[in-house]
């Protein structure tokens, strides 16, 4: 493993990677810290231009966008209160309060040191985790694959949103769209309405694009266009704006335990960062020796959520490179991206592309340097700026770039066009309540549950009850049933 | 009891009438069978049982949303956001039309005086940033043509 690693590290090692890293980790810091940009629109948009280029640059730069988004976050939840992304709302309540107190650099620069050292624990994890994991789920055939991903979209449709029967709706609705195109087995059209450019199914890229982009876009501006809040004072003395490696060790237990929660947190599918982020909080809130100093402008209380947030990006890796079952949206679109580089996620992974795959590893920790490096910079020269950005220039030159992106994606304007269809879409079910997850997560999973559905029964001779012959596809077709009910009872 | 219907009964009444639609009257119009293989099953069924699951959800959506009779509020349409979605389907037909560089000018010095007409003399600026970062990074670094439009040359 230690010799796959050192390999990845020689072939990442040049310009052109370094660049892309440091141009991913940029942008994700500015439209993370941008109010009303999330880390999982930093990625979509970053789509296009990863396009053209090969799988370990692009996947690294696409990471690097999800990191530094994560992080940069966190930059306008401390300085005026608004969390640039839902994953740092629990970064509010210590963060702003040190604000207040004219110590926003040292709550910047806490929470960058503990979101890169969450984010560090969760890259080990994930380097030593994945390819034991990989192994293991070697044995697993396309029966057992097919209850899996079933069990997945369970998970992911009951957590995610208000609803289990929206959700459920959201994860057929994609289930079904995901069946338009010529059909893999047969070849058979389906419904494509005569529309030749839909043979190919409908484009997952620019339907990403359309889908979490232009519905935060519209929602935003429909709000009132008020000028924005200001930006806190900080004070004249100097210690309230240097973070002391003293300070880092003192905390250094909150954030190896928001670590902790992260990476387990994100390797259960349908979770995510936010809730990560609440709980590593919590649980800091509720070991520590003083609870009552969290939430008065207490420093763990900006160490914790943020280590939480960061590291749930290597925790929800482990399924997606594993078993090729992603968690959650960002991760869904990593996986996206991974598919369109020819790179199939799941367990056999580590044996078909091992070199891109821990050349991805490789660049994954060199990323984390320059998220130190560019948060560093950020802190002392963008931070204020990012929250004054006018709402008004911003959005309709985002909305632009949506266009031209989805248009550069296949040089089709067919392409353009389905982006902006699921761009309404998008809004339409966000206003209504049905979760975007397990919509995009059934849509990229659709293939693979039916091409595993259909080689079962080609293997078992066309009949459905050898799968219960089978302990582990029973196994997950128990726990698919009792979570349903779980859900149910609970909502 | 009196029966009180919400939003959520109207949205599953509205997808439970979508899905029959097309389970009778788009799906077998639009998969056609080929050939039939020896084991498996049809390139029907996926599409099947997504539908199927859907029309049995919007039940499922109704009757929750009536018996529990809980008023479920959804933040209200604003015109806005109806003028936005317009403005996002206006400019595919400009960009059809007159070509990405052009269209994008157009739509969004359109857009942002839309939102706020003070400071048009900034966003004529930014606009122009946004065309030539365009076109030096997709037309001369990428060599990707951009729609050029129908109406123009």
């Amino acid at each position: 493993m230690i010799a796959d690693l050192i390999t990845g590290f020689n072939s990442i090692l040049n310009i052109n990677v370094f660049l892309a890293i440091a141009a991913g980790v940029g942008l994700g810091i500015t439209l993370g810290a941008i109010p009303g940009l999330t880390a999982t629109m930093a990625i979509a948009l970053v789509i296009p231009i990863t396009f053209y280029m090969d799988p370990i640059v692009s996947i690294a730069m696409l990471i690097g966008a999800y990191k530094g988004g994560l992080y940069g976050g966190s930059i306008s939840a401390i300085l005026i209160g608004t969390p640039g992304t839902d994953a740092a709302a629990a970064t509010i309540l210590d963060g702003y309060e040190m604000a207040k107190k004219g110590k926003s650099g040292k709550a910047l620069k806490m929470a960058l040191a503990a979101s890169v050292i969450g984010d560090l624990t969760s890259m080990l994890a994930l380097i030593f985790i994945a390819p034991i994991l990989a192994r293991l789920t070697l044995k697993i055939g396309p029966g057992e694959f097919f209850t899996l991903i079933m069990f997945s979209l369970t998970i992911i449709a009951g957590v995610g949103g208000k609803s289990v029967a929206k959700g459920l709706i959201a994860a057929f609705f994609g289930l079904f769209l995901a069946t338009i195109g010529i059909d893999p087995i047969m070849g058979t059209r389906r419904l494509c309405f005569g529309i030749i450019e839909l043979d190919s199914g409908i484009a997952i890229m620019p339907m990403l694009i359309g889908l979490f982009a232009i519905p935060e876009i519209i929602i935003q501006l429909e709000q009132p266009l008020t000028s924005s809040i200001p930006v806190l004072k900080t004070s004249k003395n100097p210690d309230d704006n240097r973070l002391s490696l003293k300070e880092i060790m003192q905390n250094l237990k909150i954030i190896f335990m928001g670590s902790g929660i992260g990476i387990l947190i994100g390797a259960i599918p349908g979770i995510g960062s936010s809730v990560s982020s609440w709980l590593a909080y919590k649980t800091a809130r509720d070991s520590s020796k003083h609870p009552e100093l969290f939430g008065t402008g207490y420093i763990g209380g900006v160490a914790a959520p943020e280590a939480g947030n960061n590291a749930v990006c290597g925790g929800a890796l482990i399924p997606m490179l594993t078993l090729g079952v992603p968690g959650s949206i960002s991760v869904a679109i990593l996986m996206g991206a991974f598919l369109i580089q020819g790179i199939i996620p799941g367990p056999l992974i580590f044996i078909e592309h091992g070199p891109v795959v821990y050349g991805v590893f490789a660049s994954l920790i060199v990323s984390n340097f320059f998220l130190l490096f560019l948060g560093l910079l950020a802190i002392k020269y963008a931070a204020p700026f990012f929250c004054k950005v006018s709402k008004i220039i911003l959005f309709p030159i985002i909305i632009g770039f949506c266009y031209v992106g989805s248009f550069a994606l296949n040089v089709t304007f067919f392409d353009v066009k389905i982006m902006v269809l699921f761009g309404i879409i998008g809004y339409f079910m966000r206003k209504y309540e049905f979760a975007a997850a397990p919509f995009l997560i059934a849509m990229i999973l659709e293939p693979f549950a039916e091409g595993s559905v259909r080689r079962f029964l080609i293997l078992s001779g066309g009949e459905i009850g050898v799968i219960f012959t089978k302990p582990i596809a029973v196994g997950f077709i128990i726990l698919t049933i009792f979570s349903l009910i779980h859900f149910i009872r609970k909502k | 009891m009196k029966l009180k219907f919400n939003v959520d009964a109207y949205l599953g009444i509205g997808l439970f009438i979508l899905s029959l639609i097309m389970y009778f009257f788009i799906l077998p119009y639009q998969i056609k069978i080929l050939t039939y293989g020896t084991y498996g099953f049809s390139p029907f069924v996926f599409p099947k049982i997504a539908i199927l699951g859907i029309m049995f959800l919007s039940v499922v959506l109704v009757i929750n949303s009536v018996w529990k009779l809980k008023e479920k509020q959804y933040s209200k349409m604003v015109p806005r956001s109806w003028i936005i979605m317009l403005f996002l389907i206006g400019y595919l037909f400009l960009i059809d039309l007159i070509g990405f560089l052009v269209a994008s000018s157009v739509f969004l010095f359109a857009l942002m005086m839309y939102l706020n007409r003070k400071n048009w003399l900034k966003y004529i600026l930014v606009i122009f940033f946004f065309i030539l970062i365009n076109y030096i990074f997709f037309e001369k670094f990428l060599r990707v043509m951009l729609p050029r439009g129908r109406l123009l040359p």
